[in-house]
């Protein structure tokens, strides 16, 4: 019962959408279908192809060559390429674009070293799709770049041996053994990166490119909420498609993998020692480097200006409605996991496994379809208990995030076994108190683990929060992103950012760990 | 020659995994490195096929210095082919793409990997993915694999040791035949002595990453350098300071009298232990001897011990 009321919840706006988009109430729902819906499709497909391709070249060679090869720097690039991930992609997109614009720190720069005319001549125009791609790829290619690595570190080490020993130099060691054993963990990740970019908000507003998520909004904030929410139903659709491509290939590039050896990092002759330094190294400076120096001087300079009390306000929303939503979710994740191996044999399992969908539903489809329940269900009771309040923002992020706190769990829950659950049956333990005297506290360290996971995401989290949030009540991400928009610069938002960033920081932490061992 | 090593020393950290390791073998030759778990013979394998570097020393394989101070071959670069311990086939490669995987393109491949899947007994399976095969199949297709860029020394890393044992006979008797028919020279790693025993001309013995012995199996058997060589090829017994084999503990002659402690059925004998004085002895006998009865035994042959 418990675990169809979670999985139900989680569903609920998908639900919603389905019922709602046939509603025939659709205001400007002609003049998107004829003018708008293509280009939404086409942007985004377009978005998701660029930034596929971009982030699997930024993450496969620097993931290559730090698992097999010793070169300078190596085990420090190992966890700094990882970094990125914990830049939002709108605070990247706003912090380039502050880099780059007219009047931005290059410009400024070149003026004043080399005068006006050079100044000119190099200025380009930044605002276009390809810097798009190129910024949000800095930001999530470390997905792909952490499930390579460690499929390369780990999987193919005796493959590789055996392959050389067969006269395979390195580049058909590369192609032939390294690349095709490590492809379920490549779309693996790039799975998470389509994910990523299908739900991406700030950055591709703030670069004025129209795709679905700023068709979403355009048309929710004209007040129209059924083409909102059917343009929802087409984002969906998009992101079903891309899960079943993927899933399918990964399913078909499944191998079996052979026992694991410790791979030998092999000495890399003097000019390559170069170029793979070179490499790794500019990805950290570009993807992660530059971007930060550049916040933490905006953040310096707009520090006595920016964090008023009003921000310290923010501040403390952030962390209140994060660390609480993020314990709630976790203890649910907690519920939903036993209750579903409570009943693994009558599909207990794959009923829990409904309710991590929401992570795959990006996140202003889940804000639109909830809006619909939320005010069916506030206008029954005749309150406002849901719709434009913390608590249904909190259901919005339970849906959203559940996966992450959930997987986390699981992982954990698997390596214990069913040997406890078993001698706790043997000794006439009822389930339930097994789950709160046992498995409680030996998952204390993976829940605390969840939860600061789950911290995490919400604190960066924008769509949802745009959407749902209270009247007047901001997070970090919304006045990081509010200040960029309304500003025209950048600078403002950089102590909100820099918050986000060092929090970011912490699953990295993690990361890096799991990939060391 | 085939290959010679030199004075070869490989230290990881502290731990000296080889230490002035020197032999040489001959071309045609099959050697089996013997030692247990930790012994080096790993390492020394890793350092002839390149996957390792000797810190001193020197390697020489067809008289070309492969390893020393100044000199080291790349792995790619040295025609050695080696079977890995659980094969390393390549799991998104079908047979014949796995045994073709080092054939270079200039060269019929075709015609050759057909010719090699027909000498491991494989002709039938060139489409059949490395885990649809049963792990003899899967042996020989690591075998072919290595055989097919034609090398001039052939390794084998615990070849069987993922074997049943009902097999392992089987599959010993079929690699050995391939490897005589090839005639490339072959050093196999085992820490089963009936592996070394029915498959090399030498048996070369590490124990702590040095060599204590190394010549052919009967010669080993007859003149064991120390107790612990002689106890790799079975039961050793001491009484009263003299070593001798268990199949020279003969049963019901001789002056000296023992109790029977033990007796059970295994591997066709009744596996029987004495006690003699305060010592204990072991031996195989074709008879169940009743438990706590006399018997009077005789030693047929000592052992003797070049080294302590």
């Amino acid at each position: 019962m418990v675990l169809l009321i979670i999985v139900g919840i989680i569903l609920l706006p998908l639900f919603a959408i389905l019922i709602r988009a046939f509603d025939s109430d659709a205001s400007t729902w002609k003049l998107i279908s004829e003018f708008y819906l293509s280009k939404y499709i086409w942007n985004s497909i377009g978005l998701v192809i660029g930034v596929s391709g971009m982030t699997i070249l930024m993450a496969v060679i620097p993931a290559w060559l730090i698992a097999n090869y010793k070169f300078f720097g190596r085990k420090f690039f190992r966890l700094a390429l990882l970094l990125p991930i914990a830049f939002p992609t709108y605070i990247m997109a706003y912090t380039y674009t502050g880099i780059f614009d007219s009047t931005g720190t290059i410009q400024q720069l070149a003026n004043t070293l080399l005068g006006n005319d050079f100044a000119n001549a190099i200025y380009f125009d930044f605002m276009t799709p390809f810097w798009l791609v190129l910024v949000l790829s800095f930001c999530l290619y470390p997905y792909i770049y952490a499930a390579c690595l460690i499929s390369f570190s780990n999987d193919s080490a005796q493959h590789l041996e055996a392959s050389k020993m067969l006269g395979a130099n390195s580049i058909s060691r590369f192609f032939k053994i390294g690349l095709p054993m490590a492809r379920p963990a490549l779309l693996a990740g790039l799975f998470l990166v389509i994910m990523e970019v299908l739900n991406e908000y700030g950055a591709v507003q703030y670069f004025n490119f129209k795709t679905f998520t700023s068709g979403i909004f355009t048309a929710w904030e004209n007040g129209d909420l059924t083409s909102a929410v059917r343009i929802a139903a087409v984002l969906f659709a998009t992101a079903i498609f891309f899960l079943f491509i993927t899933h399918i290939l990964i399913r078909k590039s499944k191998i079996e993998k052979a026992s694991k050896i410790p791979i030998v990092h092999e000495q890399l002759k003097k000019h390559h020692h170069v170029l793979a330094f070179l490499f790794c190294g500019l990805l950290f400076l570009f993807a992660f480097l530059i971007p930060f120096i550049q916040l933490l001087f905006w953040a310096v300079s707009t520090y006595s200006e920016v964090v008023t009390f009003d921000f310290y306000v923010v501040a403390w929303n952030t962390f209140t409605i994060s660390i609480l939503a993020a314990i709630v979710i976790t203890l649910i994740s907690f519920i939903l996991l036993f209750a579903g191996n409570q009943i693994r044999n009558i599909g207990g399992k794959q009923l829990a496994s409904l309710g991590i969908l929401g992570y795959s539903i990006p996140g202003a489809i889940i804000a639109v379809g909830i809006i619909m329940p939320f005010a069916f269900i506030d206008t029954s009771l005749q309150s406002n208990w849901l719709l434009g309040s913390i608590f249904g923002l909190s259901i919005a992020y339970l849906i959203r995030f559940m996966a992450v706190s959930y997987n986390a769990l699981d992982g954990a829950v698997q390596k214990q076994g069913s040997r406890l659950d078993e001698a706790a049956l043997n000794m006439k333990t009822k389930p339930l108190i097994a789950m709160f005297k046992i498995h409680f506290p030996i998952l204390k360290p993976a829940l605390f683990i969840a939860v600061i996971l789950v911290f995490v995401d919400i604190m960066k989290e924008l769509p949802m929060t745009l959407i749902l949030r209270p009247m007047n009540y901001d997070t970090l991400a919304t006045e990081a992103y509010r200040y960029a928009e309304t500003n025209e610069s950048a600078m403002q938002s950089a102590p909100a950012s820099i918050i986000l960033i060092l929090l970011g920081t912490i699953p990295v932490i993690f990361l890096h760990k799991l990939i060391k061992n | 020659m085939i290959l010679k090593a030199n004075n070869i020393t490989k230290r990881f950290g502290q731990v000296e995994a080889l230490s002035n390791l020197t032999f040489d073998m001959q071309k045609g030759e099959t050697i089996a490195i013997l030692g247990e778990s930790g012994s080096g013979k790993t390492t020394l394998l890793r350092i002839i096929c390149g996957l390792e570097q000797i810190d001193t020393g020197e390697l020489i394989i067809n008289h070309e210095v492969l390893n020393d101070n100044s000199t080291f071959l790349r792995p790619e670069k040295r025609n050695i082919g080696l079977v890995f311990q659980d094969n390393a086939l390549f799991p998104h490669l079908n047979v014949f793409k796995n045994i073709a995987f080092g054939v270079s393109r200039k060269t019929n491949r075709f015609e050759k990997v057909s010719s090699l899947m027909a000498i491991t007994k494989l002709t039938g399976l060139e489409k059949r993915m490395p885990h649809e095969l049963s792990g003899g199949q899967q042996q020989r297709v690591a075998l072919a694999r290595a055989l097919a860029t034609e090398p001039e020394l052939l390794l084998l890393d615990e070849p069987f040791s993922t074997l049943d044992h009902s097999l392992k006979n089987e599959i010993r008797t079929e690699i050995k035949e391939i490897i005589k028919t090839s005639g490339v020279s072959c050093i196999i790693v085992t820490h089963h002595i009936d592996d070394a025993t029915s498959m090399a001309d030498r048996i070369a013995i590490l124990k702590n990453g040095e060599l204590i012995q190394m010549n052919t199996s009967k010669f080993i058997f007859d003149n064991p350098v120390n107790e612990y060589v002689a106890k790799l090829f079975g039961i050793v017994n001491e009484v009263d300071g003299v070593f001798f084999r268990a199949q020279d503990l003969i049963l019901g002659e001789g002056n000296r009298e023992a109790i029977v402690r033990a007796s059970y059925f295994e591997n066709g004998l009744f596996q029987t232990t004495l006690q003699y004085k305060n010592q204990l002895m072991y031996c195989p006998h074709p008879k169940f001897l009743p438990i706590e009865t006399n018997i009077n035994f005789s030693i047929k042959k000592n052992l003797s011990f070049s080294v302590k």
